[in-house]
């Protein structure tokens, strides 16, 4: 017991003015004060103690924070590079996407040069057999028939001069599509080149599998006029959905369902101050929860190594992005899927 | 069943208090016995064995009873009860499958009650050093009824002295072993709780080198300096070492929190020649170790606040009242623990006796009965 406390105790214990009941509730008393004064002892001995082992804990608490903290700065740098890398690739893979469907388009383009090719062969045999015919005709001094013959050769020659420049056409377009975009928009004929897409892709399609076969389907609307876009984009655009659109309906069509005749639709429609340009196809459709994928790069349902995924997401952010367009995609599963771009004009 | 508790810091005093206790209305047939290895035990035994009254009992760091606390002295829950209620089971386990042990023991139980419950008083360290492991004794008594059943008790002590703690009967007495109260739940309730209060803090560190219950190395660091260290203590002679454990061994020890319950792991010595820490149960290497703190001051008003909502929500009317706290918690809450011990004692407002342990045994926040360590674990017994 505290010494102060034995004192009083002890001077209570011997006066003669308290009563013994008195002495021994005084004696109860600093009984609970000598408690309450060891308690209070311990407690701040006690702090004492976990103050100090605390504050050595909480040191130790930093330091390992700070080191987390220097990982986690660490982690996020290499996140940023390997960020910058991956966007990198990303820009690659565009590239690269890009010439694959440039890859895609040649066996389509070899058979459009085909035809005027043909043409243009075919009409200068024509020309310069009926240059000899001329010749005899002229020989005989019957100049009204090599008059008349040589209305006919100008008329061939004509012909070889439309179909040359449609040769040139289609191999300029190529040049195009595989030149980077040069974001610039000229004034387009959206009618042609859907027109031409359409059966570029085709032919491509064909090219890569000779039993495919698909109806194709036009519905152009004459009073579009020429539209303010950047057509090697905007190409792309529809070439990537008219291949998807392919696709979709020869995956169908390898169901072998009775009756089944696949046929992709493409339509251009003016309304007000916007150009459409639709794709169609009575395919295989999208599913569901597919659907909130299929704008995300690298989202395909295509086996390994035979789609990017990019296609889509290439898609949307040439309309949206570098023309303030919409595309809009409207679906059934096992039945149509139907593609839109609306540009405003 | 009546009951009555007893103190006395000599044989003497313990004897004339058994007499006093001993009135035409109480004729104790079982006295639960905890005394300081400082104590003749014998004497207290025989003293008990020629009034005819069974005995289990254990060493201790600390007894009590209701408004009295003391080190290096005796006290005795002395219970009037039939003797068809009860069984005493005394174990000297040596270096024995513990798992084979408590098959045993929870078979011999099972023949003799339909639904037995364990006052479970197991030795904490043998005279050559070794600890019991109750965790695994527990934990396979348990086992045998699908955990459910009841268990509670503790390890013995022998005032931080570690020169071995014991249990005892009448006639036996072990330093590796366990005597079992074992109680027909038929003619006897119980309701108990085991409640710590410390808590892990600060980083979490791994054991780099270990080899049994030996620490070398904490995340490459030599483990002696580390945790003296957080005691603020930076060098220590020989001779301070040796009372490290009373000191602060109890009061910080460490959380091993690998498994799914964190367990606790008390250094027992520092030996300043091999640079290690001896823990009191082996620590593999990789361990996983969180430093933990003895717990506020307010734990004892949870204690009692938690015991009083059982109490309330089972409508127990106990008869009687037994305490195994954790040794540590003497160190750790000092004079707080007379108010934890009483609290209980005036919430059950029944005799009540207990001590300061090396490991608990009870239910705690788990429903199956668990080792302890750090807790502050009751049981309030009453007849049916
Ligand atoms: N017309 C469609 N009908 C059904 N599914 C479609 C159609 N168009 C796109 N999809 C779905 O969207 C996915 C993504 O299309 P996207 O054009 O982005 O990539 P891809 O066609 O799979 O690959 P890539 O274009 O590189 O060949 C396709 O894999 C397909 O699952
Ligand atoms: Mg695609």
């Amino acid at each position: 017991m505290n010494q102060n406390l034995q004192n009083i105790l002890k001077l209570v214990e011997e006066s003669e003015a308290l009563s013994a009941e008195q002495k021994k509730s005084v004696a109860d008393w600093i009984k609970e004060v000598d408690k309450t004064i060891t308690v209070t002892e311990f407690k701040l001995d006690r702090t004492e103690k976990v103050k100090k082992t605390t504050a050595i804990l909480l040191e130790e608490t930093i330091q390992e924070l700070e080191l987390k903290r220097k990982a986690v700065q660490e982690t996020n740098d290499a996140l940023h590079k390997s960020l910058e890398e991956l966007k990198a690739t990303q820009q690659q893979l565009i590239q690269s996407e890009k010439m694959a469907s440039l890859g895609e388009l040649t066996a389509g383009i070899a058979h459009e040069i085909q035809n005027p090719l043909n043409f243009v062969n075919n009409f200068s045999e024509v020309s310069s057999e009926l240059i000899d015919e001329m010749t005899e005709e002229l020989k005989k001094g019957n100049m009204e028939d090599a008059q008349a013959i040589a209305n006919e050769i100008k008329m061939s020659l004509e012909k070889i001069t439309v179909h040359g420049k449609r040769a040139d056409g289609i191999v300029k377009s190529m040049l195009q599509h595989s030149r980077t975009s040069t974001g610039k928009k000229e004034p387009t004929d959206i009618n042609a080149l859907a027109d031409e897409y359409l059966r570029l892709a085709y032919h491509g399609m064909r090219a890569k599998d000779k039993i495919f076969n698909s109806a194709m389907k036009t519905d152009f609307d004459e009073s579009i006029g020429l539209v303010k876009i950047i057509s090697q984009d905007i190409g792309r655009v529809v070439l990537n959905l008219i291949t998807n659109a392919f696709y979709a309906v020869n995956e169908k069509k390898k169901l072998n369902l009775n009756g089944y005749e696949p046929t992709v639709t493409v339509t251009t429609k003016k309304t007000g101050n916007k150009v459409e340009i639709i794709v169609k196809d009575n395919g295989i459709g999208i599913p569901q929860k597919a659907l909130d994928k299929i704008f995300q790069p690298f989202f395909t349902t295509k086996p390994t190594g035979q789609g990017t995924g990019l296609g889509l997401s290439l898609s949307y952010d040439i309309v949206t992005k570098s023309h303030g367009g919409e595309i809009k995609v409207d679906t059934r599963e096992g039945e149509y899927t139907c593609f839109s771009i609306i540009l405003p004009v | 069943m009546k009951a009555k508790s007893i103190k006395g810091r000599s044989v003497e005093e313990v004897s004339s208090a058994l007499e006093q206790s001993m009135t035409y209305d109480f004729k104790p047939t079982l006295a639960i016995v905890f005394i300081s290895i400082k104590q003749d035990r014998n004497a207290v035994c025989k003293i008990l064995s020629d009034k005819g009254i069974d005995v289990a009992g254990a060493t201790s760091c600390g007894e009590f009873i209701n408004g009295y606390q003391d080190q290096g002295s005796i006290v005795i829950l002395l219970l009037d009860l039939h003797r068809d209620a009860y069984s005493i089971f005394f174990r000297d386990v040596g270096n024995r499958d513990l798992a084979e042990v408590a098959k045993k023991l929870a078979h011999n139980a099972l023949q003799k009650f339909n639904t037995p419950a364990f006052i479970l008083l197991s030795t904490g360290m043998s005279k050559e050093g070794i600890v019991f492991n109750g965790e695994e004794l527990i934990n396979n008594l348990s086992k045998e009824f699908g955990g459910k059943v009841n268990i509670y008790g503790g390890m013995a002590g022998d005032d931080y002295s570690f020169t071995g703690s014991y249990v005892f009967t009448n006639h036996n007495h072990t330093d590796m072993g366990a005597v079992a109260l074992v109680l027909d739940e038929e003619k006897m309730g119980l309701l108990g709780n085991a409640i710590s209060g410390w808590q892990a803090v600060g980083t979490i560190k791994t054991v780099t080198k270990s080899e049994d219950d030996w620490v070398y190395t904490i995340d490459g660091q030599p483990a002696p300096e580390m945790y003296l260290k957080y005691l603020g203590k930076q060098s220590k002679t020989d001779e301070e070492l040796k009372t490290l454990y009373e000191d602060i061994g109890l009061f910080y020890p460490f959380q091993v929190i690998d498994s799914a319950d964190p367990v606790m792991r008390t250094p027992m010595m520092i030996d300043k020649e091999r640079n290690a820490i001896k823990f009191d149960f082996p620590i593999p290497q990789g361990t996983k170790l969180q430093f933990s703190m003895p717990p506020d001051f307010d734990i004892v008003e949870n204690v009692l606040a938690d015991a009083d909502q059982l109490r309330n929500t089972n409508r127990f009317e106990a008869e009687a009242l037994l305490i195994f706290s954790c040794a540590g918690r003497l160190n750790a809450l000092g004079p707080l623990t007379n108010s934890e011990n009483d609290g209980l004692h005036e919430i059950w407002k029944a005799p009540m006796a207990g001590f300061f342990t090396y490991g608990e045994f009870g239910k705690g926040k788990k429903d199956r009965p668990e080792f302890h360590s750090t807790t502050c674990c009751w049981v309030a017994l009453k007849e049916k």
